[in-house]
C-alpha cells in the first residue's frame, strides 16, 4: 500500500530560498516583460533622483555664485581705493574664523598686493588658504606699515591701537568685512567702510518664501511621478498574475500555501525595484548633472557639489525603488494568493 | 493540525472501503445577478484502490464535481468527505496539506512549470512537503524512472513530447505518495497510442501502488480501462455502471442493465 512519511511535521513553510529560485527563473524566462517593468521603475526613480540632484546642485551653484559676487564686490572696493595694490601692505585684524568669502578675499589680495600682515595674537584663523601664509607681526609694526586694515572673522576684536593707525596717514582706512563686528568708538563712520552685507528682514523673508514655494513644487511633481511609477508596476504585475493563472493554480494544487505565492510576488517586485532603483539613481544623477554642467559650466557645478549628500540621496532612491515596488506588488500578490485552484485549471489563458 | 493529520493514519482499512464520499453536493456559481447551479445534489462513493471515470456532456457539472471531490473548490452545500474528513471544515492551510499529500493532480494541459527541469518539477511538491533536497532528489529520480523517463530528468518540458510531458505530470502527482490521483482529461491532448501509454501507466499504478484513480474523461479507451463509470447530467449523478455493461460506439454510449 502507500508509504506515508515516518515523521510528519506541521505543514512546512517553504524556505524563502526556493521561492527566490522560482522567481529568478521566472524573471529570466520572462526577461522581455521584466525589462519593461524595470524600465518603468528606472524612469520613476531617475526622475526622483534628478529632482533631488537638481535641487542640491542649484543650491550649491547659487551659494557659489553669491560667494564669487561678494568677493569681486569687495575686491572692486579695494581696487578703487588703492588702484595699484602692488607694493602696498595689507593688514588683517580680527578673531574667530574667516568665512569662505573672507578667505578668498585674502587669497586674491595676496596675489595682487605686496605683503599681507597678520596681527600677532589677533588674527582670525582660516580653514584653508591656498598659497598664502600670514605673517604675524606685532601691533606697532602693523600700525606703521599697513595701508589698509581689514577687520575680518566672526570672533571678538583683539586689542589694537586704532587711533595710532588712523593718525598715521589720511588714507589709512579700516575696511570691515566681519559681520556684526563691535567696533571701538574711535573707528568712526568716515574712517571705516562696511563691506559686510546684511540682508534686511524683508529680503530674508522673501528668500525663504521663494525657497518654500520651490520645494513645494518639486515635492508635488515628484509625488505624482512616483505615483505613476507605482501604478505602472502594479499594472505590469497584475498582467503577470493573469498570465500565470495556471502556474499559480498548479502550485496551489501541489500544496503551496498562499503565503508562498505572496512571497514569490513580493520577492519578484523587490528584485525589480532594486535593479530599477539602482539604474534609475545613476541615470537620474547623470542626466541632471549633464544639464547643469551645460548651463553653468563644469567648474562651477563640480566645485560646489556635495558628494556625500548625493551618495545618500542615491542610496535613498534605491530604497525608494524597492519600497515602492513592494507596495505596488501587494494587491497583485493578494489576487494571486487568494486564487481558488479550480479557477486556474480550466483557464484558457 | 496534528489532529487533522492523525485522522489519515487510521490503520486497518478494508479493501473496498470508501475513500471519498460526496453527499448531496450543491454548487452555485454567482456572477452578479446570474446564478449557475452547477451541481444539484450529486451523491457518490469512491472506493479505495478503484479506477473511476466520470463522464458527462458539457454543462453537466462534470468539472465542478471533479473539483469538489478533489478539494479544489468548496461546495455551496452538501458534504465532501475525503478519507472521512469533511473538507468544508478545513482551513486554507489544511487544504494545502491535503492537496500536497493526499491527492495528486494530473491536468489535461500538463501544467508543468516550463522554467524548471523535469526533476525540479517532480521534486517541487516534495519541497512543499518538507523533504530535504537529497531525499527529494532520490525519490524524484526513482519516480521518473518508474514512469519510464529516467533518461530525461534534466530536460525542460519544452524539450519533451506531449506523452512524455504527461508522464512527468503523473510522476509529479506521485511525488508525495498520495492515496488519490485526480486526472482531468489526461489523454485529451495526446494521440491514440500515447494516450494508451498513459492509461497503461495508470493501471500499473493502481495495481502496484494501490492508488485510487479518478478521472474526468471522454476518452473511450480510458472508460474501458476503468473499474466503474459515473454519469453526470444536469448536476446530478444519473447512472453508475461497469464498462462491460456498456456498448461503446464512436460517440454515444449506452448502458445495459443497472449497477
Amino acid at each position: 500500500m502507500n508509504v506515508t512519511n515516518a515523521t510528519i511535521p506541521e505543514q512546512v513553510k517553504l524556505p524563502v530560498r526556493i521561492a527566490l529560485e522560482v522567481v529568478l527563473h521566472g524573471l529570466r524566462i520572462r526577461l522581455g516583460r521584466s525589462v519593461v517593468t524595470i524600465t518603468g521603475v528606472v524612469c520613476g526613480i531617475a526622475f526622483l533622483m534628478s529632482i533631488l540632484t537638481g535641487q542640491v546642485v542649484k543650491r550649491g551653484v547659487a551659494d557659489e555664485d553669491a560667494r564669487r559676487e561678494e568677493v569681486s564686490r569687495i575686491m572692486s572696493f579695494v581696487r578703487s581705493d588703492l588702484p595699484k595694490l602692488a607694493g602696498h601692505t595689507i593688514g588683517i585684524v580680527g578673531g574667530g574664523t574667516l568665512s569662505e568669502v573672507e578667505a578668498r578675499v585674502v587669497e586674491q589680495l595676496a596675489g595682487e598686493a605686496g605683503t599681507i600682515l597678520a596681527l600677532k595674537g589677533g588674527t582670525p584663523s582660516a580653514r584653508t588658504l591656498h598659497g598664502v601664509t600670514l605673517r604675524p607681526v606685532p601691533a606697532a609694526q602693523m600700525a606703521g606699515e599697513a595701508a589698509v586694515i581689514f577687520i575680518m572673522g566672526d570672533g571678538e576684536l583683539p586689542e589694537f591701537d586704532w587711533s595710532g593707525f588712523l593718525d598715521r596717514a589720511l588714507n589709512n582706512l579700516a575696511a570691515v568685512t566681519a559681520p556684526n563686528a563691535k567696533l571701538p568708538p574711535v573707528l568712526t563712520a568716515e574712517r571705516t567702510v562696511q563691506l559686510a552685507r546684511a540682508w534686511s528682514a524683508e529680503e530674508l523673508e522673501a528668500k525663504s518664501l521663494e525657497a518654500r514655494k520651490e520645494r513645494f513644487r518639486s515635492i508635488w511633481i515628484t509625488v505624482i511621478s512616483l505615483l505613476v511609477t507605482v501604478i505602472g508596476i502594479s499594472n505590469a504585475m497584475l498582467m503577470s498574475v493573469t498570465e500565470r493563472f495556471r502556474e499559480i493554480g498548479t502550485m496551489k494544487c501541489l500544496g503551496a500555501l498562499s503565503s508562498f505565492v505572496t512571497q514569490m510576488f513580493v520577492l519578484e517586485a523587490s528584485i525589480m525595484g532594486l535593479v530599477g532603483g539602482f539604474f534609475g539613481a545613476v541615470l537620474g544623477a547623470a542626466f541632471a548633472l549633464t544639464v547643469y554642467v551645460i548651463t553653468y559650466g563644469g567648474s562651477l557645478v563640480f566645485s560646489a557639489l556635495p558628494v556625500g549628500t548625493m551618495f545618500l540621496y542615491a542610496v535613498g532612491c534605491v530604497f525608494a525603488g524597492v519600497a515602492l515596488s513592494i507596495v505596488a506588488a501587494l494587491y497583485p500578490a493578494k489576487v494571486a494568493a487568494s486564487m481558488v485552484p479550480a479557477t486556474a485549471l480550466r483557464s484558457t489563458v | 493540525m496534528k489532529r487533522f493529520q492523525a485522522l489519515f493514519e487510521e490503520p486497518g482499512e478494508q479493501e473496498q472501503s470508501v475513500i471519498i464520499r460526496g453527499v448531496d453536493i450543491h454548487k452555485i456559481y454567482r456572477s452578479g445577478p446570474q446564478e449557475t447551479h452547477a451541481l444539484r445534489g450529486a451523491t457518490l462513493d469512491v472506493y479505495r484502490g478503484e479506477y473511476l471515470s466520470i463522464m458527462g456532456p458539457s454543462g453537466s457539472g462534470k468539472s465542478t464535481l471533479f473539483n469538489a471531490i478533489g478539494a479544489l473548490v468548496k461546495p455551496t452545500s452538501g458534504r465532501v468527505y475525503i478519507d472521512q474528513v469533511d473538507i468544508a471544515q478545513l482551513d486554507t492551510e489544511e487544504l494545502a496539506w491535503l492537496r500536497c499529500r493526499k491527492i495528486g493532480y494530473v491536468f489535461q494541459t500538463f501544467n508543468l512549470i516550463q522554467v524548471m527541469t523535469c526533476l525540479e518539477n517532480v521534486t517541487l511538491p516534495m519541497s512543499f512537503a518538507g523533504l530535504s533536497t537529497e531525499e527529494a532528489r532520490d525519490k524524484g529520480i526513482r519516480i521518473l524512472k518508474m514512469v519510464g523517463l529516467g533518461h530525461r530528468i534534466l530536460h525542460k518540458p519544452a524539450e519533451l513530447s506531449g506523452g512524455q510531458q504527461q508522464r512527468v505530470a503523473v510522476a509529479r502527482a506521485l511525488a508525495n505518495s498520495p492515496d488519490i490521483i485526480l486526472a482531468d482529461e489526461p489523454t485529451a491532448n495526446l494521440d491514440q497510442s500515447t494516450g494508451q501509454e498513459i492509461i497503461d501507466l495508470f493501471k500499473n499504478l493502481q495495481n502496484t501502488l494501490g492508488v485510487t484513480i479518478i478521472s474526468a474523461t471522454h476518452d473511450t479507451k480510458m472508460l474501458q480501462a476503468s473499474d466503474r463509470i459515473l454519469w453526470i447530467e444536469d448536476g446530478v449523478i444519473v447512472k453508475a455502471a461497469r464498462p462491460e455493461e456498456m456498448t461503446f460506439t464512436s460517440d454515444k454510449f449506452g448502458a445495459h442493465g443497472h449497477h
